[in-house]
């Protein structure tokens, strides 16, 4: 199936399940719900900060701050994700300035991502195609741990800025981007390591540890609870293109539904990604009873993943995994 | 006919701030308004071939419903990302409560 059969494919399964007419109003952007969100989150960064400043005299009390702090700075990856669909204000520069800020922040870079993003929606599920395909079969408690602690997400990122940052792209990430948008990819990766380089510079020149306290080692202690919410998305649901049963919506708190803007409707946003968050809610409403909802929580799947949705520790050679007579 | 105005759809049947698809000599045109005016493009997203008469108006622009490339419905000209080669865009005019388009 081509890319383009594949987005028709999509849109026709959309409007089997709600018609354009019933969609509209979920599709209408504010600025306010966003601004709400974002400002909400940033002030738990900024509490988590300065318990950070707190424990900083402490000795080893300094770790579970950071640890915290880390959990707060992770979840910038959901105004990331919402920006780059741009539907997390009704004012565009605000949209693209939060973007940034955020990319820079979680080490994403931000137009990239939103190329990547793209053909996860065309091929979500899809093995082979799907860029963001997280732990397709067979998929192994090993493999789990690898994505949970953003081992695999440090790898990723990390190549994606030093490959892009080089004027290079692999082939595979080539595919989601037009050849002429390969120089604003490269600039933006350049950019931002201009950034990383500047606060490495600044660190050792000046000796603060304030960088390292306050964002890189909270950033990478913390992450795995982010991951952990990515994984409840997808990971052992069918592995085609199927809008009713290839996500996972999660019934889950309100604080929840705060720290990751709503994504916990997955299906939902995989069924309508033009509907901003703030109406994610209103859509499971209308909806969510045709799609694959689970009313477990998110350690509860947490659960299930790991109890049902494993073929093993590690991967298995082929020959291993063969029964002889 | 390709330089004639055709008939395309009566005003009222769009909202404002909405779009609406049309068929005009075997062609597939998108039909938007905005603040009482009316604009027409192609009815395909450059980026991923789907049909912008699915998507939502956001004043002067139209979203694609499925990756959120926008284009300016006055000139077509791509705006943001996944979208990057403009859309073609036809000339309208509104007679008697009925909006006219030249597909040229």
């Amino acid at each position: 199936m081509t890319t383009i059969d594949a987005n028709a494919d999509l849109l026709k399964r959309q409007r089997e399940i709600i018609s354009r007419k019933t969609l509209k109003p979920y599709t209408k952007r504010k600025d306010l719900p966003g601004l709400i969100y974002f400002f909400g989150l940033l002030s738990c960064i900024g509490l988590t900060g300065f318990v950070v400043f707190l424990a900083e005299p402490h000795g080893w009390w300094i770790w579970p701050a950071m640890l915290l702090h880390g959990i707060m700075l992770s979840h910038l990856f959901a105004p990331l994700h919402e920006t780059s669909h741009g539907t997390a204000f009704k004012t565009r520069w605000i949209n693209e300035c939060v973007l940034w800020f955020c990319g820079i922040v979680t080490i994403w870079t931000p137009l990239y991502f939103r190329y990547d993003h793209a053909g996860h929606h065309t091929y979500a599920q899809v093995p082979g195609k799907d860029p963001e395909f997280v732990l397709p079969t067979p998929r192994t408690i090993l493999g789990y741990f690898y994505y949970v602690s953003a081992m695999h997400l440090w790898v990723k990122n990390g190549g994606w800025l030093f490959r892009h940052a080089l004027g290079y792209m692999t082939p595979f990430n080539r595919q989601f981007v037009p050849e002429d948008q390969l120089p604003k990819i490269f600039l933006e990766a350049r950019i931002m390591l201009a950034i990383y380089f500047g606060l490495a510079a600044f660190t050792i020149y000046t000796g603060s540890l304030v960088v390292l306290t306050y964002w890189l080692i909270p950033t990478i202690i913390g992450v795995p609870v982010a991951r952990m919410l990515r994984v409840a998305d997808h990971t052992g649901c069918v592995e085609k293109s199927d809008l009713r049963k290839y996500a996972r919506t999660v019934t889950t708190d309100r604080i929840t539904r705060f720290f990751c803007w709503n994504m916990s409707y997955h299906c939902e946003h995989h069924l309508a990604p033009s509907v901003p968050f703030h109406n994610l809610k209103g859509l499971h409403e209308e909806v969510g009873h045709e799609l694959n909802t689970v009313d477990k929580g998110y350690i509860g799947v947490q659960w299930e993943v790991l109890t049902k949705h494993m073929s093993g520790l590690w991967r298995k050679k082929p020959h291993e995994s063969v029964v002889q007579d | 006919m390709a330089n004639d105005w055709l008939f395309a759809i009566d005003a009222d049947e769009i909202d404002e701030e909405d779009v609406a698809p049309i068929e005009i000599e075997g062609k597939e045109v998108a039909i938007y308004r905005n603040n009482g005016r009316f604009y027409a493009s192609v009815d395909k997203c450059t980026h991923g071939n789907a049909f912008l008469s699915d998507g939502i108006v956001v004043g002067d622009v139209i979203e694609c419903p499925l990756h959120q490339g926008r284009f300016c419905i006055k000139t077509g000209k791509a705006l943001s990302a996944p979208a990057s080669i403009s859309i073609e865009t036809f000339e309208v005019k509104v007679e008697n409560g009925k909006v006219f388009v030249k597909v040229g």
